[in-house]
């Protein structure tokens, strides 16, 4: 069952005088469950359409549907409320508060559910043992090295069980150890039922993902998806 | 972890980008301020020395009466605005007989006299009242309760009054218009005897162009004796303060007291004193405002560059479900609370600093000021925080409507 539909979406980026098309007519399917790797080169369009899966950006035409839900029109707050509910990001720079700590970092994205302040902590308790920093809740990000930042962003990004995992170079910003570590833990959230989509410069993990989406000048050139495969259902 | 919280640790977690920003508009509100208060102080004071240049108010008796009892000088104390009277001098007018002819004779208080005219010049020595240990300030706080006793100071000693111990008294004191002292030859330091008592020329009045020249001045308790009209006053000539008050306040008030009295503003020194007062109260309604202007815009820009900072923070807060309003307002209202406490320890910054610094820039300046208006205080705080969050705003709802993506990308 595809979790992710996108049809024709196109962006515009229009700067000023000169508008720039970032993405012509995707088309493309993402099943529940599925780890995909996002590439191609600086500038095709990666981040663009990683931001519009996310419902953080609203793309300039087409439509993207998740988990049946068409969300090409909705409001600004219910947009919010889905990106609350349904996707975690994560980012290359890992944009964790610096005047939180680490458990605090992975508690504010429930600051806005309803859940009590007690369960607030379990649930941030919980997603830090996942990327196994349990013992580093109390200290702020500056106390923290790059990889463990990243792995208290993937905390952050995964504590409020999002169906869908959004990471944007998730290994940029780190050396190879941690890159593998992060990468490690990301198949292992994948095996807990996450579909991940992942942007990465790096070919060494895109043998990690089921699928591999290559993008060039905005457009797809390998890997699309299902939604042109016979036999699936959009 | 409530807003609150989060609210709160971005402050307490970073209390020296903080207290940069607290400096920044506390910077701003104080030299907006201090100029300002210590302007409009120097426009109170600068009344007050101009009301003390002369006397604003003239009382005479009821039409057809040459004299008025001294009690009127205890009504007009009486008034609500009393504490704006700063000089009341009372006068006695009469001729008298002297060895070289007539002599017009002006019974004054000498210390009020010359508090009130304050540009007259004297060659010798000003004399001092005649009331010798009373202090002259008394004179001007005379109230129903110690008036017999301000009275009975007044009264010329027996000995003094009888013309055989002549030869024992002490010598009184005389001031003597330009022209009466030459007309008589009469120069400082010269025995004259007037009406049995025997007077010292202690002054002698530079040349004023007014009747003063003409005219001796003495003691008021003495003279009433002489003219033989005790305890009258001819006229009183008042200085009051009136940068708090104006002058037609005072004077309606005291006609209240003083029915059938003519009491009358100075008009030349009313007029003159608008128009004076009115030029600066002109200037300096126009620095407050560029003032303003500049503490408005410094505490924008602060405020701008703070929220600038934080951008991606709304960009963050975005992406992991927080709705546009939501972020922008409560980041605006960190900014507005900031700017709230910032504006409360400016204000009282500039409090502190117009106290400490009015001393060197207003030397010798007696009237009492205020620096203090608690509405002023609320609204210099209520004005920082809503410049502060206005500043913060559009800033912050621009960057909510942009693309978070492009805030939080690798670049
Ligand atoms: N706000 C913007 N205004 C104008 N052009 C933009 C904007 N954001 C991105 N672009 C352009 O759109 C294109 C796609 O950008 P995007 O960030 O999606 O690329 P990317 O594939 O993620 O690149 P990289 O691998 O370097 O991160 C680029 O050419 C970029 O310059
Ligand atoms: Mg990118």
């Amino acid at each position: 069952m595809s979790l992710i539909i996108a049809k024709d979406i196109c962006h515009v980026y229009d700067s000023g005088e000169r508008a720039y098309e970032a993405l012509k007519k995707v088309n493309m399917s993402i099943s529940e469950g599925e780890f995909v790797a996002l590439v191609g080169p600086s500038g095709s369009g990666k981040s663009t359409l990683l931001s519009i899966l996310g419902v953080l950006t609203k793309a300039s035409s087409g439509i993207v549907q998740i988990d049946g839900i068409d969300v090409t029109n909705l409001g600004e707050e219910e947009r919010a409320r889905f990106r609350r509910e349904y996707v975690g990001f994560v980012f290359q720079q890992f944009h964790l508060m610096p005047y939180l700590t680490a458990l605090e970092n992975v508690m504010l994205p429930l600051v806005m559910t309803s859940i009590s302040k007690k369960e607030q902590k379990e649930k941030a308790r919980l997603a830090l043992a996942k990327v196994g920093l349990e013992e580093k809740g109390h200290r702020l990000p500056a106390q923290l090295s790059g990889g463990e930042q990243e792995r208290v962003a993937i905390a952050r990004a995964i504590v409020n069980e999002p169906p869908l995992l959004l990471a944007d170079e998730p290994t940029g910003a780190l050396d190879v150890a941690n890159g593998n570590r992060v990468m490690a833990l990301l198949t292992d959230l994948n095996k807990q039922g996450h579909t991940i989509v992942m942007v990465t410069h790096n070919p060494a993990y895109e043998p990690l993902a089921h699928r591999v989406i290559r993008l060039q000048d905005g457009a797809i050139v390998e890997g699309s998806g299902s939604l042109t495969r016979p036999g699936e259902v959009s | 972890m409530s807003l609150f919280y989060f609210f709160r640790k971005s402050i307490e977690r970073q209390w020296g980008r903080f207290l940069l920003f607290l400096i920044g508009i506390t910077i701003a509100v104080a030299g907006t301020l201090s100029p300002w208060m210590i302007s409009r102080s120097m426009e109170t004071a600068l009344a007050d020395a101009f009301d003390l240049v002369g006397a604003n108010m003239i009382i005479a008796p009821p039409p057809g009466q040459y004299d008025m009892p001294l009690d009127v000088v205890e009504s007009i104390f009486s008034i609500h605005e009393s504490k704006n009277i700063a000089v009341v001098s009372p006068k006695v007018l009469g001729i008298l007989d002297a060895p070289e002819g007539h002599l017009t004779i002006m019974g004054i208080a000498f210390d009020e006299e010359i508090r009130l005219k304050r540009w007259w010049s004297v060659e010798g020595e000003w004399p001092s009242s005649f009331r010798g240990d009373v202090p002259p300030h008394r004179y001007n706080h005379m109230s129903a309760k110690n008036l017999e006793e301000e009275r009975a100071k007044w009264q010329v000693p027996e000995e003094q009054v009888l013309g055989e111990q002549v030869t024992g008294q002490q010598l009184q004191s005389l001031v003597l218009g330009r022209s009466l002292a030459e007309d008589r030859g009469w120069a400082i330091g010269e025995q004259v005897e007037i009406a049995g008592y025997h007077f010292r020329v202690q002054a002698i009045l530079d040349p004023l162009g007014t009747e003063e020249d003409n005219m001796a001045l003495i003691d008021i308790a003495l003279a009433a004796h002489l003219l033989e009209r005790p305890e009258q006053l001819s006229m009183i000539e008042i200085a009051a303060l009136c940068a708090t008050c104006p002058i037609e306040v005072i004077v309606s008030q005291i006609e209240e007291v003083l029915p059938g009295y003519q009491v009358e503003a100075v008009r030349e020194a009313a007029e003159m004193r608008q128009m004076i007062i009115g030029r600066f109260t002109v200037f300096s309604a126009l620095t407050g405002f560029v003032v303003a202007m500049a503490g408005i815009m410094l505490v924008g820009l602060t405020a701008a560059a703070q929220a600038r900072e934080r951008q991606w923070e709304i960009a963050l807060l975005q992406a992991i479900g927080f709705g546009r309003k939501t972020v922008t307002l409560l980041l605006s209202a960190q900014i507005g609370l900031a700017g709230l406490l910032a504006g409360l320890l400016g204000y009282s910054t500039a409090l502190g600093l117009s106290l400490v610094l009015w001393p060197y820039l207003a030397p010798g300046v007696m009237s009492p000021v205020t620096f203090f208006y608690p509405l002023e205080g609320l609204l210099t705080v209520l004005a920082a925080s809503l410049v502060g969050m206005a500043a913060g705003y559009p800033i912050f709802s621009q960057t909510a409507k942009k693309d978070p993506a492009r805030l939080l990308g690798s670049q």
